[in-house]
């Protein structure tokens, strides 16, 4: 939970959105779909890490 | 962790999403929720030792720490779906966010409800004399 966690889930975003066009220019669509796909599941995967640490941090300080 | 380092990650931040927002919105959802997640924790290193010193002071009466209790937990709460709340408006989901702001409200609402009832006992008490 710092402040790189910040620019890695923004680094995955431009990634994937440089690989969507990419592969789009190239003519492969469907590998463009499934690359933005698998980028989302990452992100997904680890902001759900994050957001979790985040409530049980609060309901721990909070005393909720 | 002072207060201008959290002032410049709100902005680089704030970049970011809008770097990305154009080609990919939901990813720019995603780095809003990161970054607040991290400036969420910040804060709350910040304010914590505060509220435990305050804590600590109140411990001789028994219903001022009680009272103490409920206002850090309806703090907690009004913490948590604001944050909530604003990153969906922020996405254009005003619906989704009245949702989290009126899940907050009632959360807080059931944690005052002793103290609605030791209020009217009181009164009814004093009425009584």
């Amino acid at each position: 939970m710092d402040v790189d966690f910040i620019f890695k889930v923004a680094a995955i975003g431009i990634l994937v959105t440089v690989l969507n066009q990419l592969l789009v220019r190239s003519g492969r669509e469907e590998q463009a779909m499934l690359t933005t796909l698998a980028g989302l599941v990452v992100v997904l995967l680890m902001i759900v890490s994050a957001i979790a640490d985040l409530f049980s941090t609060v309901k721990t300080l909070f005393g909720l | 962790m002072d207060l201008t380092k959290l002032l410049a990650i709100c902005i680089v931040a704030t970049a970011l999403i809008l770097i990305v927002n154009p080609h990919r919105s939901d990813y720019a959802v995603l780095i809003s929720l990161a970054s607040g997640a991290v400036l969420l924790v910040m804060t709350i290193a910040k304010i914590f030792p505060a509220i435990e010193s305050f804590k600590e002071r109140f411990y001789w009466n028994e219903t001022a720490e009680e009272c103490l209790l409920i206002a850090v937990k309806a703090l907690g709460i009004s913490y948590l779906s604001g944050f909530v709340a604003d990153t969906c408006r922020d996405f254009g989901q005003s619906a989704m966010a009245s949702r989290a702001e009126f899940a907050g409200k009632c959360a807080i609402f059931l944690l005052t409800l002793p103290l609605l009832y030791r209020i009217i006992e009181l009164s009814v008490q004093i009425a009584k004399l």
